[in-house]
Formats: C-alpha cells, structure tokens, sequence
C-alpha cells in the first residue's frame, strides 16, 4: 500500500496546455509590469469566459425587403436575447454604439490593427464594452488574441461555429493561406476586482473583445482607458517587440437605481456555521440587482483584530417561495474589510418581497448548512 | 555511515536560499525572478489543481490565475519560508472557483467524463478518481507533497481532526482501488 502511495509523490510529466497557458501568464506579467500599464492599474485578462456565437444583428434594405447583411455584426444586444422583455427592453434604452472615445495615434500599431469601442451597455451594477480590432490586411491575417494558443485553442473558442470552429487556429489560417496576427484588448481604471472577457470573430475577421465588470463607480460618467496591444508576426518574439496603446474612452450611465434594505429576523449564528449576518441589501438597477450580505464570524475568529482569511467554500443562495435556489448572475465575490465581511452576488429578479430566506452552502461538498430570513426595512 | 542524508540535507538548504533569493527578487517586481521562482513549483501546482479539478484544461486555468495573482499580491508575503503555502493556498481558492463556475453550468457527473479526454498521468489520475473528492486533495498534499496534518488544516481551512479523518477514510478507499485490505 505504501509503495501504491507513493504514485502521489512520483515525478509527473507537465501536460503541455499548462506549460502554455503558465508561459502565457508569464509574458501578460512582462506586459503588466511595465511603468506605464502598473500607472494605468491595468488588470486585463482575469477571467476567461467561454465565446458567444455570433449573432447577426445588422439588417440592410434591398428594393423594400429586409435581408440579413453579408457580413454579419455581433451586437451586444444579443446576450439579452433569454431574458425578459422587460429586461432586453432596458437593455436597448441603455445600448450606446456612440461612445465617445479618442482615436489611436500609434503608427506602429496601426500598421497592423485598428482598434474602437464599438458599442457599450452601462447599468449602475454593470458594464458591457465591445472592443473591435480589425486587422489593416485582412486579407493576410486572421487575428486571434494574445492569450490563446494557436496550436491549442479551436477556432470555437472564438465564436466560429461548424468544422471551421473543430480546427486549431493555426489550422484555420492555413486552410485560408493567412498568418496569425495576435491582438489584446482590455479595460484599465475599472475599479471592479475582475474582468471577464469573451471573443468573438466576425466573417470579416473583426474581432471583438467583450468585456464585462462590476460597476463600481457608480458615477454617472465613467471615464475609463482601453489598452491595446499588437504583438507582430516575427519569428522570436520578445516582450520588446510588443506594440503596446491606449485611447480613453468615456460611457454615461442612465440606468435608474433603487436601494432596499433588509434586517435579518435573528442574530444567531446561520445554524452549523460560525456566521452572524448583519445586514442584507440589494441594489436594483436596469439589468441586474446587487445582492449585499454583511457578515462576521463568532467563535474562535471573533477575537481576531482584523480577518485575514475567509470560509471559501460556504454561500448564500437566495430561496424562491418554493424553497428551490434562485439562480445567480454573473459576477460579485466576497470581500473582508476589518472585521466585516461582505458577500455580493448578483440576480434578475423583478420584484423584491418582504421576507427573504436565504441558505448557507458548502458549494464544494455541497453541504446545506441552516437558513437565515431578512426583513425589508421601509 | 549514510554519507547521502548530510549532503541531500545541505543542498536542501542551498535550494531554500535559492528560493528566498528569487522571492526576494520577485517581490521587487522582477519578472524574469518571478517565472525562475514559479517554474520551480509548476509540478506542486499541477498535482495540486488536478487532485480538484480532474482535468488537464480547468487545471492549467487555475494555474495561470494563480500565477497572475501571486504576482499582483507578492508584496503582501511576509515571509518567504511560507511561500508555497501561500502559493497552494491561492491556487486551491481558483480551483474551488472554477469549480463553482464548471458546477453551474454542467452536471458534476458529465463534468468529469471531460478528464477521460487527457492523455497526462493517467494513472495518478485514475487513483485520484478512486477518491471521494474531499479525500483527494488531503491524501494529494500528504503523499504528494509532504505538508503535515496541520499544515493541510490551515491550508484548506479545516480541524486537524477533519484532515486526519479525511487522510483515514481515503486511504481506505485507495486501498480498496489497489485490491489490498485495510493495513
């Protein structure tokens, strides 16, 4: 048995999709680390969400009838297509394909790519950005971004559906004669702790950076940067051979907000847990309602001068009138701050009772500790 | 005499000053020092971030976010022996939250039949599989990478007594894997 044990500790081969993405991380931290993007407080590439496919949303008139466009545009409208009419109808009054923005001066960089705000969608919970990169000879590049392998990642990874999507991105440019040409695009002076980007690749070869975060402005006006960066087709690529930009770019926030607040029914502590809820308040914009849970520990961590550690694993899912989790959003996370603790989540709800239940759960071995119900306080 | 055990001891201690140096450099915002240091504990995250996750992709996700994190937050180390606790305790925090991300969208069951796809280490990971997922990753930091009972208990948050439980009852289960009764 012990010699079987021992297969733990025995040398391992690393498989090559970690060696990639680790030297991946590598090269973004060479990026990062220059002056210029740590003055900006640039956190580009956080969270890597799976593509949306491509939706066409552009219509042209020909002799009366409306025909879908050759070449089809994603619109950001398009991730609000499951949702309520209500909703997709906010969505709508707060789409801006307007956004005012600077142009890109760099002649280095526009030798290979061009890059705009092509559209955004700010809520006072949320922000959308499409960023559009578009290469200046389509014709010989396909651009992918930085962080994706081309040897490893498929061409869905992007967006692109059917065989074409099945086939490597270095596959796919050479079943069209064409090099890679890798871009990036991110969003710096955001406040939220994440960002989360998704792409997509047009059939025009455009490709779209979308990039979502937590609002955590909460100004009307949002003025943020978009770094941009090109790494040229050359052989041996170095970190100084990157062509590194920004333009600023300015969203208007005009969502309404509500804020409510709840006190929870009793003080204890959440049954089976040593967790003592404080508070419970929600943020309700346009699109997304901001959950805050307020907590703090009693037992061996309440006499701790300040929390250096949290329970990773327990949550709070909000319970419908049936007893069943109400689905979350995406986004929110848990943050200490002395000796309180707040949790936020994010939901699509309409309407806000009176009384909320909400349940503790260890989401990793998915044990359900006790319930907890807050009181709307008018 | 054992002539092995002195000399293994002291180039044990030569790579801990290695190791203190490049943190040092690291910490100092020092790339090239940085991925040195990393790449030293590329194999300890792996076995760490498979023993949750169960597949190659998810694993090398968490890794590079860990990577990433430890590099914004390197200058909140206080000391550099606690290095790769701290470094395990980041990376065990992004496999749990992939975990959750991966639990939402698709059945856990369907989830781990992607690990069958790797062509890595398959045998360790068949072992692991063996495992309920809460014994895996205490018997992964025991056998695979030497921590203490206690040391487990700080890095996953847990009694000491939950870890011993937890180390007992899979080594009962891998027992039952490799064919052999309980010793």
């Amino acid at each position: 048995m012990a010699q079987k044990r021992n297969m733990f500790a025995e040398d391992i081969e690393l498989p090559e999709i970690v060696m990639q993405k680790a030297n991946g991380a590598f090269a973004e931290i060479r990026m990062e680390g220059t002056d210029e993007m740590k003055k900006n407080n640039v956190r580009m590439f956080r969270v890597r969400k799976a593509a949306v496919a491509a939706a066409v949303c552009g219509l042209i008139a020909i002799g009366g009838a409306s025909v879908y466009a050759a070449t089809s545009h994603f619109s950001l409208l398009s991730l609000f297509r499951g949702e309520t009419e209500q909703t997709r109808h906010s969505a709508e009054q707060l789409f801006d394909d307007k956004v005012e923005q600077e142009r890109i001066v760099d002649k280095k960089q526009t030798k290979w790519a061009n890059f705009k705000v092509r559209e955004a969608i700010c809520d006072n919970n949320h922000v959308i950005v499409n960023v559009a990169a578009t290469a200046v000879e389509p014709e010989k590049y396909v651009l992918i971004p930085s962080f994706m392998e081309e040897k490893f990642d498929s061409m869905s990874s992007i967006g692109v559906k059917g065989e074409d999507g099945k086939l490597s991105m270095s596959d796919y440019a050479d079943k069209r004669g064409k090099k890679i040409l890798k871009v990036n695009a991110g969003v710096s002076q955001c406040k939220a702790g994440s960002q989360s980007i998704r792409n997509v690749l047009e059939p025009d070869g455009t490709l779209l950076f979308i990039i979502e975060f937590d609002n955590k402005e909460k100004n009307k006006t949002l003025d943020y940067s978009c770094i941009t960066v090109v790494t040229p087709p050359i052989e041996n690529v170095t970190d100084d051979d990157l062509i590194r930009d920004k333009f600023n770019f300015t969203l208007v926030e005009r969502s309404k907000s509500e804020k409510i607040r709840y006190v929870p029914l009793s003080k204890d502590k959440v049954e089976g847990t040593d967790l003592i809820i404080d508070d419970v308040s929600f943020n309700k914009s346009d699109l997304t309602t901001e959950c805050t849970i307020k907590y703090h520990y009693a037992g061996e961590k309440s006499a701790w001068k300040e929390y250096k550690t949290k329970d990773l694993d327990i949550m709070f899912f909000m319970l419908d009138d049936h007893g069943k989790i109400v689905e979350t959003d995406e986004g929110g996370g848990i943050e200490l701050d002395g000796m309180k603790v707040t949790g936020t989540s994010y939901y699509k709800l309409s309407d806000l009772p009176e009384n909320i239940t909400f349940m503790a759960k260890d989401v990793c071995e998915k044990k359900i500790y006790g319930k907890f119900t807050v009181k709307r306080v008018d | 005499m054992n002539l092995a055990s002195p000399m293994r001891a002291g180039v044990i201690e030569m790579k801990e000053k290695k190791n203190v140096k490049l943190i040092e450099k690291a910490k100092g915002r020092d790339p090239d020092a940085f991925t040195s240091l990393m790449q030293l504990y590329m194999k300890d995250m792996y076995r760490t971030a498979i023993a949750i996750l169960m597949n190659d992709e998810d694993a090398a996700d968490a890794i590079q976010e860990t990577l990433l994190v430890c590099w914004e937050k390197l200058d909140t180390l206080r000391k550099p022996k606690y290095f790769k606790t701290w470094l395990i305790r980041i990376l065990i925090h992004n496999c749990y939250r992939i975990r959750r991300q991966r639990e939402r969208l698709v059945d856990w069951s369907e989830y781990k039949e992607q690990a069958v796809k790797d062509v890595y280490n398959l045998e360790l990971k068949e072992a692991l599989a063996a495992l309920d997922q809460k014994y895996r990753i205490p018997i992964m930091l025991f056998y695979g990478q030497g921590y203490k009972i206690a040391e487990i208990a700080e890095l996953l948050h847990l009694p000491k007594s939950t870890v011993q439980t937890r180390l007992a009852r899979g080594r009962e289960q891998l027992g039952k894997y490799f064919g052999i009764e309980k010793e």
